[in-house]
């Protein structure tokens, strides 16, 4: 409802100062208290403020404006070139990010598991389990709930087989053997490097936060040849997610998001809802299920505690046109008003 | 971290006693309730778009939701409008690096639909013709604030003048857009 206008100019003025407070970068808590106290004071306050929302609001169109309609605006130019230069300046810093984010995943290396020499072992996590261990190379694998992974190492290779889950492997520099792990979604052959899998059945997921990984069809590869049956190198800062039929590759600016799992955490940036869901499925015994393919794809940004899951599902629910349900003593999401 | 399984944080200790975690997720729903859309509100003039909005407020109620002790219900308030703003900032930031490095993977879902694009365009016009029509140093303090993301501090620090006087370009700036979007049609009403 958009009432008659008319708030008076003092009242603006503070409201307009309040909105440059709040919106600032250096906007504390007590700020924030400070506008709300203000905010009911009186119905002027609230009308005047939702007046300048209304303008604020518009006018972020500018940022759709075209490069030649701001030059008209004839800005000094100069300030704002200055300011490109400090988000490479940003990036650059990515490498020590990434060092700093896997040394906290290692950080105790105390209590890991060795690897025994044996020929072939399994290692099976359970549901909500993490588990860091120590391959008889010297690589460190750091192991999600639900995670199954095979080690046959020989002399020529260092192979492991992994069927389902999460994984981190900061692997050995030992040009000569290489390290591959093999999964019904693909096979990533990696020298000396870092990375990151994500198994949610057909679906890989690589991140690399170190080298160069090169991530191969499944063995098994079915139908015609496709962009998704050839060989991908993925370099450092990128992540690959391939699946039946695509195959996308993205760089990614965040390495503790790839390796919040391990600190309890699990992060997203336009993550499809069904992966999220076959995460957070391995912490959980109750397993929920999504009753809708469309509501699989709708794209989840941010973060779930896989110790609040019944929170954030129930947090979701404004998010998303989706309700969880109960069926036959099933957890369901299904569309909203069905 | 140790061999075996993790053990989670309590989500009951975290709080306190049982009784107090339930107290804190009734007061955060209570607050969920009576400020959602004010939250929504400030959210949507710092991000591209709706579902960003919503998005960052989810995740905002959540991080609420991990708050280690009970607080008051103008302190929750505040925080949640505070961790709001911060992902907000993160979200754009993030948006920008990776715009940089020109990637493109946005939802097409998440485009502007065709009437909410045709009152935008209207908008942008708007929005030049008001900034136009002020001194050369408020239309570079907006720009810098609301394109480049920069504190009132740091333009002060481009600009050679005090955080006062950005402060107030930017005041000014925000009355006039108001007067100038007040003369034309109201977005997304129908005129």
């Amino acid at each position: 409802m958009r009432s008659a206008k008319v708030s008076d100019g003092a009242v603006l003025e503070q409201a307009a100062e309040w909105m440059v407070q709040i919106n600032d970068a250096t906007a504390t808590e007590a700020d924030f208290i400070a506008w709300h106290a203000w905010l009911s004071e009186s119905p002027e306050h609230a009308q005047a403020y939702a007046e300048l929302e209304d303008a604020w609001k518009r006018s972020a169109a500018i940022s759709h404006a075209s490069a030649s309609k701001l030059a008209s605006l004839d800005v000094l130019r100069e300030e704002r070139a200055g300011q490109r230069s400090r988000w490479r300046r940003v990036a650059s810093h990515r490498a020590a990010r990434w060092a700093a984010a896997a040394s906290l995943v290692f950080g105790v290396a105390g209590g890991s598991y060795l690897v025994t020499r044996a020929e072939v072992s399994t290692i099976q996590t359970a549901t909500a389990e993490l588990r860091s261990v120590r391959l008889p190379d010297g690589s460190r694998a750091a192991l999600g709930p639900e995670t199954n992974v095979q080690i046959a190492f020989s002399e020529r290779r260092r192979s492991l087989k992994m069927s389902a889950g999460e994984a981190y492997f900061e692997v050995a520099h030992a040009p000569d053997r290489p390290f591959s792990v093999e999964t019904p979604a693909g096979r990533i052959v990696a020298v000396g490097t870092a990375f990151s899998v994500n198994l949610s059945g057909k679906r890989i997921a690589v991140t690399v936060t170190q080298g160069t990984v090169r991530v191969e069809p499944p063995t098994e590869a079915e139908g015609p040849a496709s962009t998704s049956t050839l060989p991908v190198l993925v370099r450092e800062g990128h992540r690959l997610v391939r699946e039946p039929g695509r195959s996308v590759s993205s760089a990614f600016d965040a390495a503790s998001d790839a390796l919040a799992w391990r600190q309890g955490r699990l992060e997203y940036e336009g993550e499809p809802l069904r992966v999220v869901v076959s995460d957070i499925n391995r912490y959980s015994p109750t397993k929920l299920r999504i009753d809708d393919a469309g509501l699989g794809e709708l794209r989840y940004t941010g973060t779930v505690f896989p110790d609040s899951i019944e929170l954030w599902l129930s947090s979701i629910e404004g998010v998303f046109p989706l309700r969880v349900t109960e069926r036959q003593g099933e957890r369901v999401i299904v569309r909203a008003g069905r | 971290m140790s061999a075996g399984p993790r053990t989670p944080p309590d989500p009951a200790c975290a709080a306190g006693e049982p009784s107090a975690r339930a107290a804190h997720s009734r007061r955060i729903d209570q607050i969920f309730r009576e400020h959602n859309q004010s939250l929504l509100r400030f959210l949507s003039g710092r991000l591209p778009s709706e579902q960003d909005a919503k998005e960052v407020a989810q995740e905002a109620y959540v991080r609420l939701l991990q708050l280690d002790k009970p607080e008051g219900v103008s302190f929750l308030k505040a925080f949640l409008f505070k961790t709001a703003a911060n992902l907000a900032i993160d979200r754009v930031r993030r948006k920008r690096t990776v715009d940089e490095r020109e990637h493109f993977f946005f939802d097409l879902s998440l485009q502007p639909s065709p009437e909410s694009a045709v009152s935008e365009t209207e908008d942008v016009a708007l929005t030049i013709e008001a900034l136009s029509e002020l001194p050369a140093r408020y239309r570079s303090a907006f720009l810098l604030n609301r394109l480049d993301g920069l504190s009132t501090l740091e333009i002060a620090g481009r600009l050679g003048v005090t955080d006062r006087a950005v402060r107030k370009y930017l005041v000014r700036t925000l009355l006039h857009l108001r007067e100038k979007f007040q003369g034309a049609h109201p977005a997304g009403t129908p005129s």
